[in-house]
Parts: C-alpha cells; sequence; structure tokens
C-alpha cells in the first residue's frame, strides 16, 4: 500500500481511537478527564485553522471575474469590497473593544494583587518583598490608573456614569485605609474586591461612551442596517414559500397526500381561534396528534438514522470507503 | 441518562456491533447479490442525472449545513454517483458550499469522482463554490445561484435547516428536477411539499449503497438492518416488561435499561 | 421615543435590504444580486473574525503567547507560563495543512487533516448513539395497559399503543433488507408510510404560524418603522 495512503488511514484511525477510548474506557483503568479538554480544543482548534479555506475561495473566484471583466464582475466587485469593508471595520471594534477590556482589567489586575499580598501575608512567604513595600507600590500604581481616569467627563445625570462615580468613591475610600498603615493587609480584601467592581463598571462605562465613536456608527451599519435585516427577510421568505409549498402539496393526488393534508389542517384549525370556533375539539387533536402518533414516527425515523449514522461512522473511523473519498493519491 | 463512559454491557453491545458489521463484510465479498428492496426515491438519483444530460444544463448538488461527520460521509456517496454521472454527460456541477472543511472534502471527493471515469479535464474547482458559513446567506447565495445557473436538476442531501424551503421552492421556480434527502423529520415535510422525489432519514444513508452495489456499502444496510430488528425487538420486550410491571407492580421487574446502568 | 438621524439611517438601510430580498419573490434582479453579494460577503468577514474573537484569540493564542500573565507592580507575575500551551503548535500546523489542498504535490497533507478529522466524528459517533439514541430508545418501553390508582386509564393506554404501533410500523418501513412480500409485511410496510404522512403534516402545519408570524414582523417593519423613518427624513 502506498505510504502516503497509510499514513492517512493511520492518522484517521489514531483521531477516532482517542474519543472511542475515552468513552469505552471506565476512570478506573484511565483518567482521560484530566486531557479531554485540551484535547477538544486542540481538534477544534485543528478545524477552525480551515476558515480561511472559503475566502481564499471566495476571492479566487470573484477576482477572476473582475480581472477577466467576466459577467456579472459589478458583483463580485461589491462582494469583495463589502468583506474587506466588513473586515476592517470588525477588526477595528474588535481592537477597539480590547483596548477597553485591557483598560477595565488594570483595575483587575490590582485587585488579584491586593489579594495576593494578602495570601502571601497570611503563608509568611518570604520570598517577596515585605507588605508595606508591595502596598505602598498598590496604591501608587492604583492612583496612577485612576488619575487616567477623566472625572471631569463623567456626567452625574446618566445612571451607568453615576454608578461608576460611586464605584470610584468607595475605591478611594478603601484606598485611603491602606494608606493609614501599609503594614496592615486589614483592608486588602475590602480593596480587591471594589476594585473588580470598578473593573466591571469601568468597562461597561467605556463600552457605553464608545458607543457614538465612529467605528462603532459603522459596525451598527453594517448589522443592524444591512446584515441583520437581511437575514430575518430571507428567513421571512418562508413565509411566502410555505404557502406555495403547501399550496402544491395538498393537491390530493393520493392517499398519502390526503393524510398529510387532513393532518396539516387539523394541526393549523387547532392553533387558530377561527378552528376553535368550528370546534372547540381541535386544540385537543391537535395535541394528541403533535404527541403520540407524530413522535412515535419522528422517533423511529430519528432512531433508524441514528443507526445508520453509526455504521457510517465506523466506516469513517476505518477508513471503509466504498466511494471516492480522498483516498485516491 | 447520561453517559460519560459506559459500562461492560454497553461495552459488549458496542464490540457485538463492530463484530457484527465485519462479519456482514466478510460474507458480502463471498456473495455480492444480496438483497435490497426497491427504494423509488433512490432509482429517481441515476433517472435525474439521466435527464440533466439530455437538457444539458447544469446540475446542483447541495449539501447544506453539514458539517464533517456520517451524514456528509453519506452524501458524498451519492455526489461521486452523481458527477461521474455529469461527467459522463458533460454536465457541469455546481456544489455550493456552507462549511470551508466540507468544501475541502467536496473537492478532492469529486475531484476523483472525474478522474475515475478519465473526465479529469471537466472537473472546474470554481463550481464547487463557498457562499458562506452564515445559514440564511447561504440560502441566499444558493437561491440566486439556481436561478441565473438555471440548472434543470437539484440534489439536496444533507442537514437542512429552516432554510430547505427556501432551497427546495428556488429549484421549484426554475423547473428544477429536485431530489431531496435529510434526516431531520421536520424538513422532510419541506422537501415532500417542494422537491420531485424524497429520502426520509436513513434512506439517505441507504442511497450510496443502493446505487453503486458494492460489498461494503451492502454491508452497512445489512449492518443497519440487523441493529435496526435487534432495538425493534428490544422496544417491544421494554413495551412488555413495562406493562407487566403496570398490572403486576409487586414484580417490580427490571426494565432493560437496567443493564446499561450497573457496574460490575 | 424619537430617533436620531443616524437611528433613521439604520432604518432606511434595514428597509432596502428588506424590500431587495423579497424582490426576489418576483424575479431574480440586479438589486437582489446586489444585496445578495453584500449578504455574502458581510457574513463571510462575520465568520473569519468571530472564529477568531470567539475561540482561536482568547483559547489558543492569548495563553499561548503568555498574554494571560500579568505583572504586578512589584515585579513579580500572577502566574507561570505553562509549558504544555506549546503543545497547541501542534494542531495549529495540522490545521494549516488544510491549505495544501491548492497543491498538486503536496494535497496528501491536506487529506491526512481531513482524514483526521473524518476519524474523530468517527470516533465521537459512539458517544452520541448512547447519549442520544438509548434515552430515546428507553423512554419508548410504554406500557400498553396504564393503571393509575387501582383502575386502568383507558386514554393513556390508548396512546401508548398508538405511539408503539406508529413506531414499529414506520421502523418496519425502514428495513432495507427484508423482503416484504406477504400481505401482512406489505400491510406493516404501508401503516408505517401512512403514518409518517401524518407525522410530515402534523409537523408542516405546526411550523406554518411561526413562518407567517416572521412576514408578518417583516411587513410590519416596513410599514411602521420604516415608512415612518422616510417621512421623518424629507
Amino acid at each position: 500500500m502506498n505510504i502516503k495512503k497509510l499514513l492517512i488511514k493511520t492518522f484517521t484511525f489514531i483521531g477516532g481511537l482517542y474519543f472511542f477510548l475515552e468513552f469505552v474506557m471506565p476512570e478506573s483503568v484511565f483518567d482521560f478527564d484530566k486531557y479531554h479538554e485540551s484535547i477538544s480544543n486542540a481538534f477544534i482548534t485543528m478545524s477552525c485553522m480551515a476558515v480561511g479555506l472559503g475566502i481564499i475561495n471566495l476571492m479566487v473566484l470573484h477576482l477572476d471575474r473582475i480581472v477577466y471583466k467576466k459577467k456579472d464582475y459589478f458583483f463580485s466587485l461589491t462582494l469583495l469590497l463589502s468583506l474587506f469593508i466588513t473586515l476592517v471595520i470588525l477588526s477595528l471594534d474588535w481592537y477597539q473593544n480590547e483596548k477597553i477590556v485591557s483598560k477595565a482589567n488594570k483595575f483587575l489586575t490590582l485587585s488579584k494583587f491586593s489579594e495576593v499580598i494578602l495570601d502571601d501575608e497570611k503563608a509568611k512567604n518570604s520570598k517577596v518583598l515585605a507588605v508595606n513595600i508591595r502596598n505602598q507600590k498598590l496604591i501608587s500604581e492604583l492612583e496612577k490608573d485612576i488619575n487616567l481616569i477623566d472625572k471631569n467627563s463623567i456626567n452625574i445625570n446618566e445612571a451607568k456614569e453615576r454608578e461608576l462615580k460611586e464605584v470610584l468613591e468607595r475605591v478611594e475610600k478603601s484606598k485611603d485605609n491602606i494608606k493609614k498603615d501599609y503594614h496592615s493587609t486589614k483592608y486588602n480584601l475590602n480593596l480587591s474586591k471594589r476594585l473588580r467592581n470598578l473593573s466591571i463598571v469601568y468597562r461597561e462605562y467605556l463600552q457605553y461612551k464608545n458607543k457614538d465613536s465612529l467605528i462603532k456608527k459603522l459596525y451598527l451599519i453594517c448589522f443592524d442596517g444591512f446584515f441583520n435585516p437581511l437575514v430575518m427577510s430571507m428567513f421571512s421568505l418562508l413565509g411566502f414559500y410555505v404557502a406555495t409549498a403547501a399550496f402544491k402539496a395538498f393537491k390530493i393526488k393520493s392517499f398519502e397526500s390526503f393524510l398529510m393534508m387532513l393532518s396539516a389542517l387539523i394541526v393549523i384549525l387547532g392553533q387558530v381561534p377561527f378552528g376553535v370556533k368550528i370546534w372547540n375539539g381541535f386544540p385537543s387533536l391537535r395535541l394528541w396528534l403533535l404527541s403520540v402518533p407524530s413522535t412515535g414516527a419522528f422517533r423511529a425515523i430519528t432512531l433508524g438514522a441514528f443507526i445508520a449514522g453509526l455504521v457510517m461512522a465506523l466506516r469513517m473511523w476505518f477508513s471503509l470507503e466504498g466511494h471516492e473519498k480522498g483516498g485516491k493519491n | 441518562m447520561a453517559f460519560e463512559h459506559v459500562n461492560i454491557v454497553g461495552l459488549i453491545l458496542i464490540f457485538l456491533f463492530i463484530f457484527i458489521f465485519f462479519y456482514f463484510l466478510y460474507k458480502n465479498k463471498r456473495n455480492p447479490n444480496l438483497y435490497i428492496r426497491k427504494i423509488l426515491g433512490i432509482d429517481a438519483i441515476s433517472d435525474v442525472c439521466d435527464y440533466a444530460g439530455e437538457t444539458g444544463r447544469p446540475v446542483s448538488f447541495c449539501t447544506g449545513l453539514s458539517s464533517v461527520g456520517p451524514v456528509l460521509y453519506a452524501s458524498l456517496g451519492v455526489l461521486s454517483f452523481v458527477a461521474k454521472k455529469a461527467g459522463t454527460f458533460k454536465n457541469r456541477l455546481l456544489i455550493p458550499q456552507y462549511t470551508p472543511e466540507v468544501m475541502a472534502i467536496v473537492e478532492e471527493s469529486v475531484q476523483e469522482a472525474y478522474e475515475s471515469i478519465n473526465r479529469g479535464s471537466l472537473f472546474d474547482k470554481k463550481d464547487i463554490r463557498f457562499l458562506s458559513d452564515e445559514q440564511f446567506a447561504y440560502a441566499s447565495g444558493y437561491i440566486g445561484m439556481i436561478k441565473r445557473e438555471r440548472a434543470c436538476a437539484t440534489f439536496l442531501f444533507g442537514t437542512f435547516a429552516a432554510e430547505s424551503l427556501i432551497l427546495a421552492e428556488a429549484g421549484q421556480e426554475v423547473g428544477a428536477v429536485q431530489v431531496g434527502a435529510t434526516i431531520s423529520p421536520e424538513q422532510v415535510a419541506f422537501f415532500i411539499a417542494s422537491c420531485d422525489y424524497t429520502l426520509i432519514g436513513e434512506e439517505l444513508f441507504a442511497a450510496s449503497s443502493y446505487l453503486t452495489r458494492k460489498p461494503l456499502e451492502i454491508t452497512s444496510i445489512y449492518t443497519q438492518d440487523k441493529v435496526k430488528l435487534f432495538i425493534f425487538f428490544i422496544i417491544i420486550i421494554g413495551s412488555v416488561i413495562a406493562t407487566i410491571n403496570q398490572i403486576y407492580p409487586d414484580l417490580n421487574l427490571h426494565n432493560l435499561d437496567y443493564f446499561l446502568t450497573i457496574e460490575i | 421615543m424619537e430617533k436620531s438621524y443616524f437611528d433613521l439611517l439604520i432604518i432606511i438601510i434595514g428597509g432596502i435590504s428588506t424590500l431587495a430580498i423579497f424582490s426576489f419573490l418576483i424575479k431574480e434582479n440586479v438589486f437582489y444580486r446586489f444585496f445578495e453579494h453584500l449578504f455574502i460577503g458581510i457574513s463571510a468577514a462575520l465568520g473569519v473574525i468571530l472564529t477568531f474573537k470567539n475561540f482561536l484569540w482568547p483559547k489558543v493564542f492569548y495563553p499561548l503567547f503568555g498574554l494571560d500573565i500579568v505583572t504586578y507592580p512589584d515585579g513579580t507575575i500572577s502566574k507561570e507560563y505553562n509549558y504544555e500551551l506549546l503543545l497547541l503548535i501542534i494542531p495549529i500546523i495540522l490545521g494549516l495543512f488544510y491549505y495544501f489542498i491548492y497543491s498538486k504535490k503536496h494535497a496528501w497533507l491536506a487529506k491526512l487533516v481531513i482524514g483526521l478529522s473524518l476519524g474523530v466524528s468517527g470516533g465521537l459517533a459512539f458517544k452520541g448513539f448512547f447519549n442520544q439514541a438509548i434515552p430515546q430508545i428507553v423512554s419508548s418501553f410504554k406500557p400498553l395497559v396504564v393503571i393509575l390508582e387501582g383502575s386502568v386509564n383507558y386514554l393513556q393506554s390508548f396512546n401508548n399503543i398508538v405511539f408503539l404501533i406508529t413506531l414499529l410500523s414506520v421502523m418496519y418501513y425502514f428495513f432495507f433488507t427484508i423482503k416484504q412480500e406477504s400481505k401482512v409485511s406489505k400491510g406493516i410496510s404501508k401503516l408505517g408510510r401512512y403514518l409518517m404522512m401524518i407525522c410530515f403534516g402534523a409537523f408542516f402545519g405546526s411550523t406554518i404560524m411561526a413562518r407567517l408570524s416572521l412576514l408578518v414582523e417583516r411587513l410590519g417593519f416596513l410599514m411602521t418603522d420604516w415608512i415612518g423613518a422616510i417621512k421623518e427624513i424629507f
């Protein structure tokens, strides 16, 4: 057998073997739980790296049309421009969000540092600096970061901004308590909690302030202007198509189509007030139809599909191909 | 009832299942003419391909929202068959894609199908086009493509969700002959309404076996049926035990699921 | 609440996008085609960014580059770098093998990763089967006679009998390798088919209302919000 083909089949088998063993092996023999999340993430990472294939395919197809000015090249240009512009807008929006998070996380870092000082003091850790020096550094860093917040721009008439001002005041109080005695860790836990809260509130405040930025507006045009309405409109096309499909399907050509139409009619009449006016038993009949025979048929179909899927999965795992799948090389 | 790990009974069942599969594989290699009953929708696939050959218009094969898994693998079997037919009749085969990973697999499969009938030169990568990994953007791209290319035959094989009706109706509007196949009963209902032929549930998995009649493919169907038969009787026995427990509650018999939960 | 010009602009663009999609119902046209390509372009970009933003960056690259390690004001660090994270380079490189699909000479490397992917799906199927199919099988063990407080509950018993007949006859319909030549087996198979049609009709009927409500929502948006926004601007 060709060595490349053998290698491919080996990789296929190993990929399946891990998850098979993870399921069948009892914990007493080997505990997979320790590594399972990491290994699962590794496989997801591997699949995620393929994300560029779609972009490359789009670019090859549409650039070809644009360069050679083939039919509909204008639309290909539209596609590629919208792709790149959206990439830029989303990237900038992401970057902006990361900047906000990073600013807010400064307080989270100081919160954790305050707790670490307390824990090290309790554990009498001699490998670190003295408590008073660490507290001094904590407070000096905190003061630097607080000074970066432009308190003059906080509008106390706005709820979010008022909340930020209140939290800042509480942090200042805790900070002042520590300043009274750097040797003591009595107020470190309290400061840590308030700093954690400040980090959350400050992030929300910055996101709130950011909503009027140019990037955010472009993002909203992209999503609330184009993307979401396009998604909802496509979804709503179903309303038209379900009517045309019903018109075609409910032409009674056979006993089977009659049964299908009858059950659909009963279910529809059981849902609308008009149906209840004709006969008040329709809602109960509808519920019965959906919960008893439909459930039975649904379960039989899905069970069959699960079994067939399992057989197919076995073939995939052992690379047993009846058709050309990617094994010929 | 959740299974993080299987117990000894479950392990025995799994190995029994693997044994049944390989037993039939060995048996079918010696006797390839095993019986499979007629499945109308699958017979239609070949006829639809022949019809497409007569018209000369493009054929479309849509794998829907399928990700890498058994449903895709089963659909690839049919895709291979359709690709060979399209290559024989020199029809364009349009394969819009939803997932980049699946696109890579489909490209390989179709290329090899064309090469197996010595029509490698007809294979055009640009006909396997990535549309979008967003459900309705994909549907929007598909319906536009079908209308512009005026496909004469469309195959909808794979996993579909709400957009299934949109895809099927688009094909209806251009007068394409449509074969739909999916495992989800909710979407099968829409395919029955809009497609000319529909394969229900596991008929999708049986399609490739039915079309090619290769020993491995026949083995799949035989294994499926044997396991299903086993479950068929399990359900009957389980219901009988449940009935006995209702009539004679003092007996308090363990039902069959007890064996999957005991730890030895 | 009075809307700003920007909010009105968003609504107007949304309305035009909606009309573009609805124009397809008349016939495929330039207007629809433009928005179709716009839609695909935006969603392709969204797919890439979301993949990075929701998974690759926070779960892979961020810890791999040690960016989750912070330095405290006294020079100490929050945690040591976990060198096991360097193993993540392996799936990253394997994932990059997908791009060899474009090379004729090295396409087998892409097949390696494809095979791995297929193998993983195959291996996962056993757990999936036990967690999805087995509970369904177990919940199908329904008693044919239901006794409640000493007396037979005829309605529940009837329901269970109908359920089991439906389940078993539909399962029987899907036996491909059993000859269904006798009258009895043909009858059971036919019964299964008829019961399936009832099931499909019921599903069809139950989704009609949901689909129509989506259409009503969009039409409502056009009639009230969109037209309102145009009137306000002009």
